[in-house]
């Protein structure tokens, strides 16, 4: 059967509010109600059908990554082994303890470490005492840990940071005034966004990152910070973001440290755009770079440049029509013009294919 | 000899004076089959029909290029009906990504570009803009 709704003006009048709540619970930073996870948690695999779990907290999503591969790994072992080449007892545990906590140390710091050995400690299951040592043990736990670790954000579900889900999900039934049986089995869920952060979920653990500490946003509500880190979380982990985009904090902190072998390696075009802005027009004068062409280029509604470097590579630098971004943009070193760049950068290689715009 | 200053002026005059993105509706007239017109760095390349030896994709994301960037969220507003099919061996590359035939009008959404709303009956290639390593995908 087919329901059908309709968007009235009154509903229409109620969106900013709407969204502008769902929009604080994304960038908040609030400390999440561990009281009322753990209740969603119950519930939400309840509502599946599902025993609950061991439900820890920790204080950063990349301590929640590491701590929760751990607990994968643990919990798998202690299962079933499968080709691993492991059986679980207690020198295994111990092992994975110790390298998960250490991996947490050198990406963040000691108190994730110490936040990741304690919810290892509380949510792990026990372990048979060591038949007998073997002195290989832990090179294979360090194996198969690195193997769980690339995998394990399948399970990672981003509670606040996938607000906008919900803000979509729960516009039908707070906006419209439509429910229906289903959202009760959602609300767990939503639980879980509203007062949450990041998780793991597994079937027998979940694993709750908090928010962070600070959030620092731009007018677009787009994470942007040129003083300092973007997100900031209580064990210590920063991230560092421009205009909305992930960096590093050499490209925020130090940008003049950056060397223009770094910048010209750089594979992602709005980084490498971001590192040259932050190194300043200096770094063309340092490439030696020289103009080969230009052109106003009508179709597209942007001007180009075909500039050549000292070594002979070669940029097409031009503009987004939409945001006004300077880019350059290797291309192929035998080409001459801004057309034929522009030709190169589109596999534009006959009459019958041809751009008639861009935004 | 044009100096570095003139070269870099050239662009940044006109890069000032963008007014922001404009949303593009493209009817069935407005692209000939082999015409596209790029958001950002990906585009659909028009074509006549969905080429022989292309497989219909199950459940295929609205977010047409992989990544987690920005720059990534090339995105359609929603799937109901379009069909998605990964092409023919002859026609793969990097740069090549799913065929999408649209049974009825849809908008492929982006936050710094302008949204594109493609007719009724459209079918197009996604194809991304080459990079010089390995003409892999930018992300």
């Amino acid at each position: 059967m087919t329901k059908t709704w309709t968007l009235t003006d009154e509903s229409k009048s109620k969106t900013p509010e709407h969204n502008d709540k769902w929009i604080k619970i994304i960038l908040s930073t609030d400390r999440i109600d561990k009281d009322i996870c753990r209740s969603a948690v119950v519930k939400m695999y309840a509502a599946a059908e599902k025993a609950p779990p061991k439900v820890g907290f920790v204080r950063s999503p990349v301590a929640g990554h590491i701590a929760a591969a751990a607990l994968a790994m643990l919990y798998q072992l202690s299962k079933d082994p499968l080709d691993s080449g492991l059986t679980y007892c207690d020198e295994v545990k111990d092992g994975i303890l110790k390298l998960a906590s250490e991996k947490a140390n050198s990406h963040i710091g000691p108190e994730a470490a110490m936040d990741v050995m304690s919810v290892l400690q509380e949510l792990a299951p026990a372990a048979p005492p060591t038949p007998s040592a073997s002195s290989d043990t832990q090179g294979r736990v360090q194996e198969v840990l690195s193997g769980v670790l690339s995998n394990i954000s399948k399970i990672r579900s981003g509670g606040n940071e996938w607000g906008s889900y919900d803000c979509y999900l729960t516009f039908v039934r707070d906006v419209i005034g439509f429910s229906c049986p289903a959202h009760e089995h959602y609300a767990a869920w939503e639980d879980l966004a509203v007062f949450g952060g990041v998780r793991w979920v597994a079937e027998d653990f979940c694993l709750i990152s908090d928010r962070p500490l600070t959030l620092v946003t731009n007018q677009n509500n787009v994470l942007d910070n040129d003083k300092g880190p973007a997100k900031e979380y209580a064990d210590g982990f920063k991230l560092w973001y421009l205009e909305g985009v992930q960096v590093d904090e050499q490209i925020v902190m130090s940008p003049k440290s950056q060397t223009v072998d770094q910048i010209l390696a750089e594979g992602n075009e709005e980084v490498r755009r971001l590192r040259i802005t932050q190194y300043g027009d200096e770094f063309f004068r340092e490439v030696g770079a020289q103009e080969l062409d230009r052109r106003e280029n009508a179709i597209e509604g942007t001007r180009e440049t075909l500039l050549e470097i000292t070594g002979g590579m070669k940029f097409l630098r031009t503009f987004c029509p939409s945001t006004g971004d300077t880019y350059i943009l290797p291309v192929d070193e035998e080409i001459t013009t801004c057309n034929a760049a522009q030709s190169w950068l589109w596999g534009v290689d006959d009459a019958s294919m041809s751009i008639v715009g861009r935004t | 000899m044009i100096t570095i200053e003139e070269t870099l002026k050239f662009i940044d005059d006109a890069a000032c004076e963008v007014a922001g993105p404009k949303p593009v509706v493209i009817s069935e007239s407005s692209l000939e089959v082999g015409q596209f017109l790029p958001q950002g760095d990906v585009a659909l390349l028009k074509m006549s029909e969905v080429p022989e030896g292309a497989v219909q994709v199950n459940n295929p994301s609205p977010k047409v290029v992989a990544g987690t960037t920005q720059g990534s969220q090339h995105v359609w507003d929603s799937m109901e009906g379009i069909e998605a099919f990964e092409p023919p061996a002859s026609m793969k590359s990097p740069t090549v990504g799913l065929i999408y035939k649209l049974n009825e009008e849809r908008t492929l959404t982006h936050p710094d570009h302008g949204h594109h709303t493609y007719h009724e009956g459209f079918i197009g290639c996604l194809t991304h803009q080459r990079t010089i390593s390995g003409n892999a995908i930018a992300d």
